[in-house]
């Protein structure tokens, strides 16, 4: 039951609940897209793909999203279908049926970057919230501490 | 007595117009449904030979996304051909070949053929019509209630027996229609073996409720078949008042009303317009609105950031507040905080009700507060802003609420189009000027 004595218990702890877990979402998301460019600096190998489909999204007062559709066989004869985004001057530049360059990771195929693939948006994602929730869980923790501080000094007194 | 005012009465309230907005988009779906079901029901199944697949590729401009066609060509039970295309899913289309067979229904009256059974359009109709029937019955439930209570009213008024009922309690309902909370009193009378019955009033406005208080006595109409039916009369038990305006008076008032509604729209238009000619004609302004579109995404992440902080701020204060002032609120109280936050969230309309009913135990509390400008300029002066703490949560709730006012209009101006952000910012400069000179002049 929330009362007025611990309440900065509880609005600090769930400050510091939901900060937390969009911070560590958010570096999860950090942490994977490093993973990958790490692994593809190392370890990647190329591929020929095939365009299947392109399309593009613009909604009001935001940039417009490309995305392609493709399809590429890495060095294991595994065919991998997958969509990326990327900028618009690759969108322009593919068309259906024709190639596109897949570089992918050799132990595993399906981790892979297409040329032109914009990795901004994962990088933004990932920045807000971890950003933010990094915010909100250390606002928490702070007003978590002095609440407990205070309790320990009231206890004191009595 | 007031007839029409007693029936009037009675449609106060959600049921009726939430029903039948219900029913009639019910039976506007379920009719859509309906008819799609009989063409395929009417449309005989023929098999079909793929002619042609062909994809349309994706450009900028009016093809946004690739297509992909098939062509197809089916014999008729006449021995006629019909020859038709159809935009199938990437992986369907593939699945194809030219001369591979594929069920066609041909809908003979249209001279058309129909979207396969596991196709978007089919699906689409599929969903609409279970929608449709779930809103037909939904709406029936919703609108039983009021209609009943129509007919009750009608018979009491034909036949009803006069009698006069001791008011128990007046009590505040969770309705409200254009914010305005509506009540209801509850009653208790003697039928003619002197049966004691209860009864409860129809929805009444808080002027109407405010004429009676427990324990006073008013007349009612009571069934004599059915004596537990009854109707708080009330204001209606006299016949209307001739002198009250009448149906042109209260046109004419409504009338002005949308005048001026017309014409604070007809400023607003004029408003952007003339923001609009400032931004084409100021070449500095123009250069800001480019440079806002090119550093779109930091402006966002520092408005955005504002906005959640003077969020976090002034929710942390505000429950600050009710935990140290706060009294309980009973069970209406939280269905009327209920109801007031999602009004609150609705956009504009001409005209809306609301009823919320939360079930099961409920918790909750209340706190206001006001201060004036000189009393908070006092606070700053005497010191007390640091040493009180009523008045710290009071500057945490003024924090926030301004960092969440810049964070939203900060958000919205760099969103906007140049018209708008000119005048978004002349919002902002004002509001800020306003407030500083009422805090100066305290």
């Amino acid at each position: 039951m929330i009362t007025q004595k611990n309440f900065w218990f509880f609005f600090g702890g769930t400050w510091f609940g939901v900060g937390a877990v969009f911070a560590v979402i958010g570096a999860a998301l950090l942490w994977q897209q490093w993973t990958l460019s790490g692994q593809l600096a190392r370890d990647g190998a190329t591929a020929q793909g095939v365009v299947l489909a392109k399309s593009m999204r613009s909604r009001k007062n935001q940039e417009p999203t490309f995305r392609v559709e493709y399809r590429y066989t890495a060095a294991d004869g595994a065919a991998n279908e997958a969509e990326a985004e990327v900028d618009g001057k690759t969108w322009d530049s593919l068309t259906e049926g024709g190639a596109l360059t897949v570089t992918y990771a050799r132990g595993q195929p399906r981790a892979h970057r297409v040329a032109g693939q914009s990795t901004s948006a994962n990088l933004v994602v990932g920045s807000v919230f971890a950003g933010l929730g990094g915010l909100l869980a250390i606002s928490g923790a702070v007003i978590l501490w002095r609440a407990r501080r205070q309790r320990a000094g009231d206890a004191g007194k009595d | 007595m007031d007839r029409a005012g007693l029936l009037k009465g009675a449609l106060r309230g959600v049921g009726l117009p939430a029903g039948a907005i219900m029913l009639v988009a019910g039976v506007v779906f379920s009719f859509g449904a309906a008819e799609t079901g009989l063409q395929y029901r009417d449309a005989p199944e023929l098999r079909g030979v793929v002619t042609e697949k062909r994809l349309v590729r994706a450009d900028r401009d009016r093809n946004r996304s690739t297509r992909f066609i098939a062509r197809y060509r089916a014999t008729l039970p006449d021995g006629g051909t019909v020859e038709a295309e159809t935009s199938l899913p990437r992986k369907a289309w593939e699945a194809r070949a030219v001369g591979d067979e594929i069920p066609v229904r041909y809908l003979a009256s249209e001279r058309r053929t129909l979207p396969e059974t596991g196709s978007a359009e089919f699906e689409g109709s599929v969903i609409m019509g279970g929608l449709g029937a779930i809103l037909f019955v939904a709406g029936l439930l919703v609108a039983r209630g009021p209609v009943r209570r129509l007919f009750d009213l009608t018979r009491l008024i034909g036949g009803g027996r006069p009698a006069t009922a001791t008011v128990e309690s007046v009590f505040e309902t969770s309705t409200s229609v254009k914010r305005m909370i509506y009540w209801r009193l509850r009653y208790r009378y003697r039928d003619a073996v002197g049966r004691v019955h209860e009864g409860e009033s129809d929805l009444l406005t808080p002027g109407e409720a405010g004429e009676w208080e427990a324990g006073a006595t008013g007349p009612i109409l009571y069934d004599p078949s059915r004596p537990s039916r009854s109707a708080w009369l009330g204001r209606h038990a006299v016949a209307p008042d001739p002198a009250a305006p009448g149906l042109v008076a209260r046109m004419g008032s409504a009338l002005m009303r949308l005048t001026r509604w017309t014409v604070n729209i007809v400023l607003v238009l004029a408003a952007i317009f003339v923001a609009g000619v400032i931004g084409e004609l100021t070449p500095a302004l123009k250069e800001l609105d480019a440079w806002m579109t090119g550093q779109r995404a930091p402006l966002l992440y520092a408005t955005g950031g504002a906005t959640l902080l003077g969020l976090f701020v002034m929710l942390g204060a505000l429950i600050s507040m009710i935990m140290q002032r706060g009294t309980p609120l009973d069970h209406t109280g939280v269905e009327n905080v209920s109801r007031s936050v999602r009004d609150a969230q609705m956009g504009p309309r001409i005209w809306r009700t609301s009823t919320y009913r939360v079930f099961g135990a409920t918790g909750g509390a209340s706190a206001d507060d006001e201060f004036s400008f000189a009393e908070l300029k006092g606070a700053f002066r005497s010191g007390a802003i640091r040493r009180e703490g009523l008045w710290r949560t009071r500057l945490g709730v003024l924090c926030g609420a301004a960092l969440m006012f810049f964070g939203i209009f900060g958000m919205a101006i760099v969103l906007s189009p140049l018209a708008l952000k000119v005048l978004l910012a002349a919002a902002v400069v004002y509001a800020v000027l306003r407030t500083t000179w009422g805090f100066i002049r305290a």
